[in-house]
């Protein structure tokens, strides 16, 4: 990050080749809305750039990344609220919006045979009804592939925390998705 | 730099996790196949919107933009864009072109100490004399306690182990540890201060801005002692902003206030202990000063402003002779560290050794005496007497 505090963007074009796949997929696992994912996620780098002269050496860089890409979600997030808007079909972040308006899952769950799109569907449905909180936990954690330790540093919460958060988000998910099996 | 773990449910986990209920796992990996995150936005697009917004690397664009703002409509303007930009202020420009021209574009004339060095990119720029032709970027690292003078009209007292980086002649970024800004009144510009996580603007004034690290975040204190100044963070959504008047001061912590403004005179409980409680003269003395903070606000600290306001200890001896000995950052046995304040109801133990002060047998009383930054009257601790062997 030395070199992209300098002002050097081939080491910031490596930087986003790595890290804005997964910070994309995080985001868009935050919110199910394409739009306000790839705002955020542009905004995330915007802001990377902007702040790389205070990254500390020897500090990692995947939790300082997906730290502003959580608080570039919020803040698109929170405009997006503001504007009343949804411009483009979006899901405002921790709402339940278009994408997450279909029915319950529970009857279609009941049917074994559910094709890899219902899951889809329904994950996406019972991870919105998550509160903001365990769904960027849960998220990190098993979604992303973040450990503890990490999660507990982009969120800056307790690892206790991330504990908790993971294992309430679990108990939540498997009661929604019981049918699923 | 560590790379996030590959996405997926099949990603290892944290041997302290257990791992998600096999079901759980599998209907994750299901979902993804059927509909796999949507790629992200190529760097090309990103790197578009940096160009058009001139987001450099590190605070003055923004400030550079004002300056070019009629002065009625300034505070507006800096507010709104602070807004604008969504949480990360950025307000560093570019780097300068290295030049030796004071009349270059960009240059910024500084009158350094000896205790001053000056960076840029890492590397010492050698001074001419006590002057230093600088550009915006360049790292101004303090070895010890030192006045800078900015252009002309700005006189900045570096403690030690402070740094900052210049943004100009109207702006510098505090890095680390404590600096007092002295800024002479212009009608049309006004000079500001940023940290990561809070900005200071100042309309002519006395003021201090004191960084540290901490676990919660980056610790900011600001006091001012003479005119006022606006603060604001720059990472919280709605950003409050508070009108500091001589004499208040405001901490924060990793962004958030950490209360309303306090006043300066408001000062740490300061006591002495011995310990050992009747030391042998042919042996260094170590004395306890413990600063209490009595308040539910944030204190300074005076024993780190060496410069206007030193902590000492009064010693008088056993003959009748009175020794004001200065604390200095050498005698610190613990506790030492340019940029302290206390916490509310906090306490801060230092540990102090007196090699030769108490060369001879006999009883010694001793004070602990300071002043806090802003306040006029001095303060002292309770005698604590101390017989020597």
């Amino acid at each position: 990050m030395a070199a992209v505090a300098a002002g050097d963007r081939a080491a910031f074009e490596l930087v986003h080749g790595r890290y804005a796949p997964p910070i994309m997929a995080f985001l868009h696992h935050l919110c199910f809305d394409r739009g306000l994912a790839e705002d955020a996620t542009q905004e995330t780098f915007v802001r990377a750039w902007r702040a790389a002269s205070r990254f500390r050496p020897g500090a990692r860089l995947a939790p300082w990344l997906y730290r502003i890409a959580q608080r570039a979600a919020w803040t698109a997030g929170a405009a997006r609220a503001r504007r009343g808007g949804r411009a483009r079909g979006e899901v405002a972040l921790g709402a339940a919006g278009p994408e997450a308006e279909a029915p319950a899952t529970a009857a279609r769950a009941a049917d074994a045979a559910a094709g890899d799109h219902e899951v889809a569907a329904a994950l996406r449905e019972a991870l919105l009804r998550l509160s903001e909180a365990l769904r960027a936990t849960f998220v990190l954690v098993r979604m992303e592939g973040l450990s503890y330790e990490d999660a507990a540093e982009v969120l800056e919460i307790p690892l206790g925390t991330v504990k908790s958060r993971v294992a309430a988000a679990e108990s939540h998910l498997r009661s929604e998705l019981r049918g699923f099996a | 730099m560590n790379p996030p773990r590959p996405p997926g449910p099949q990603a290892p986990q944290s041997p302290q996790g257990p791992p998600a209920p096999p079901h759980l796992d599998d209907l994750i990996a299901r979902a993804r196949a059927a509909l796999p995150p949507p790629a992200p936005p190529p760097f090309a697009q990103v790197m578009a919107r940096i160009d058009a917004e001139g987001a450099l690397p590190g605070p003055v664009r923004l400030w550079r933009r004002m300056s070019e703002v009629r002065p009625a409509r300034r505070w507006a303007a800096v507010a709104a864009t602070l807004l604008a930009v969504g949480g990360s202020v950025s307000l560093w420009g570019p780097r300068g072109s290295p030049s030796t021209d004071p009349a270059a574009p960009g240059a910024i004339v500084l009158e350094i100490a000896p205790s001053v060095r000056v960076l840029r990119e890492g590397r010492p720029l050698a001074p001419n004399g006590t002057s230093l032709i600088a550009t915006a970027g360049d790292e101004v690292v303090a070895d010890g306690a030192a006045t800078l003078r900015l252009g002309d009209r700005t006189a900045i007292e570096l403690e030690p182990r402070a740094r900052l980086r210049l943004g100009g002649l109207d702006a510098v970024e505090m890095l680390d540890g404590r600096a007092t800004f002295y800024v002479r009144h212009h009608p049309t510009r006004s000079f500001l201060v940023a940290t990561a996580s809070v900005s200071v603007i100042d309309r002519g004034t006395r003021f201090a801005v004191e960084v540290s690290a901490d676990p919660a975040g980056e610790r900011v204190l600001v006091t001012v002692e003479q005119g006022r100044v606006e603060v604001f963070p720059t990472e919280v959504e709605a950003r409050p902003s508070w009108e500091l008047a001589a004499g208040e001061g405001l901490a924060f912590v990793a962004g958030k206030a950490t209360g309303a403004p306090f006043a300066l005179g408001a000062r740490p409980t300061l006591s002495l202990e011995a310990e050992d409680v009747a030391p042998a003269r042919d042996r260094p003395v170590v004395v306890r000063l413990v600063f209490d903070n009595p308040t539910d606000g944030w204190l300074a600290l005076p024993a780190y402003d060496p410069v206007r306001a030193p902590l000492h200890v009064e010693v008088r001896t056993p003959d009748g002779g009175v020794l004001a000995v200065r604390v200095s950052e050498a005698m610190l046995v613990e506790g030492g560290g340019s940029g302290r304040s206390l916490p509310p109801r906090g306490r801060l133990v230092l540990r102090v050794r007196f090699e030769h002060t108490f060369a001879s047998p006999g009883t010694y009383r001793l004070r602990a005496i300071y002043r806090p930054a802003g306040a006029v009257d001095e303060g002292a601790s309770p005698e604590l007497v101390l017989p020597v062997r």
